[in-house]
């Protein structure tokens, strides 16, 4: 160690003595900090997460919450339509009187053919509707066939009219055969377009 | 683990590595814990301090651009966390006129010699009021002016210069007593 008086003043002591230590601490341990410091600040100074943050999982969590809620609104979509129209059709079903009998529910019904058409075209949405709705509570006459009657529904003993002009002229035009559409030529692509005009 | 230079060490620090903040820990601690307990009351103090310097200096050294030491950067980290915690007490600038608790330290002058190392010296500074310590480690030890540390310790020129004045003479009379006994 120095002596003392080689300093030229207290200031030079104090930072020559501090200034020459050597790097590795001294055997006493004055100069060493305790463990705990460094356990303090690696609890502190995290390293930064590998795996997902908060921020990743909650983008995450809302992106799948509103695919959910778009696949349910696309699944229920189509079903909305027949749940709105049933209402509709169901004044008609209600104003069905308990006193219409078999018979002229029979009665009401028309013509094969055109019952048959009926049937193809109003078969999928009766059926659709029928299986939204409890069948009405008629009289215990009616025959439960599921089926409601597509016509008007007479007054009770009234009497069924004959066809009308309408009536008949459909069932014309039903019993005409269509005429033969005209048969293309096989080298259609190979034809001017001029003349295209006239198929 | 292998020796890093300072710009591997700063490099996995900011990748957030742990054997690089270790290393960095190990490499600096001890002179940093040096400077620290020329400024802290006593060993638990200055571990506070080292403690809350490094947690700043992890959080910080994306803002070392590494022009300057990595360790110069550091020990001026260390340094303003030291004047945080000063500043905190209320008997920070304490006059003080009682110098019976630093008499008789030393009977003989083999006696001071001796002793007198770097922790005599620090143990010394370390029983000076924290006002006249703080500002001859900032002035006589760091370098800083007293322009300087009147603003880093939100006091007077004046205070600065009268604090310095009364930590050499307190640490002279400690010192030419014991030369005298």
């Amino acid at each position: 160690m120095t002596e003392p008086q080689d300093f030229n003043s207290l200031d030079e002591l104090f930072r020559k003595t501090f200034d020459n230590l050597p790097e590795t601490p001294a055997p006493s341990g004055w100069d060493r900090p305790s463990d705990r410091v460094w356990q303090h600040v690696q609890a502190t100074v995290k390293p930064p997460r590998s795996g997902w943050s908060t921020k990743a999982i909650t983008l995450v969590s809302a992106l799948a919450v509103t695919v959910a809620i778009g696949l349910y609104l696309f699944v229920i979509r189509p079903e909305t339509p027949a749940e709105t129209n049933a209402p509709a059709e169901q004044p008609t079903v209600a104003t069905a009187p308990n006193v219409v009998t078999p018979a002229e529910t029979v009665a009401a019904i028309p013509a094969p053919e055109k019952m048959s058409v009926q049937k193809q075209t109003a078969a999928p949405a009766i059926q659709a509707r029928q299986r939204e709705m409890p069948a009405p509570k008629t009289s215990e006459a009616q025959p439960a066939t599921g089926q409601r009657p597509t016509g008007s529904i007479p007054l009770p003993g009234s009497k069924s009219a004959p066809p009308n002009t309408t009536v008949l002229n459909m069932e014309l035009i039903w019993k005409t055969p269509l005429e033969t559409l005209p048969v293309l030529p096989e080298n259609i692509d190979r034809l001017p377009s001029k003349g295209l005009e006239k198929y | 683990m292998q020796q890093l230079d300072d710009q591997e060490l700063v490099r996995g620090v900011l990748q957030g590595k742990p054997t690089h903040q270790l290393a960095l820990y190990k490499k600096f601690s001890v002179p940093m814990f040096r400077v620290l307990l020329r400024f802290a009351r006593d060993h638990a103090e200055a571990e506070d301090m080292l403690q809350d310097g490094f947690i700043r200096v992890f959080r910080d050294m994306v803002q070392f651009r590494g022009d300057g030491a990595l360790g110069g950067w550091i020990r001026r980290i260390m340094v303003n966390t030291a004047l945080s915690h000063l500043r905190k007490q209320r008997d920070f600038l304490r006059d003080v006129s009682d110098f019976t608790p630093f008499e008789n330290q030393f009977h003989t002058e083999e006696d001071f010699a001796s002793q007198l190392d770097a922790e005599t010296l620090m143990k010394t500074l370390q029983k000076l009021p924290p006002g006249y310590r703080t500002v001859f480690n900032l002035y006589a030890i760091e370098g800083f002016s007293h322009e300087e540390i009147a603003d880093q310790l939100h006091i007077s020129i004046g205070t600065s210069k009268s604090q310095l004045f009364k930590a050499r003479e307190y640490l002279k009379r400690i010192i030419d007593k014991s030369f005298i006994l």
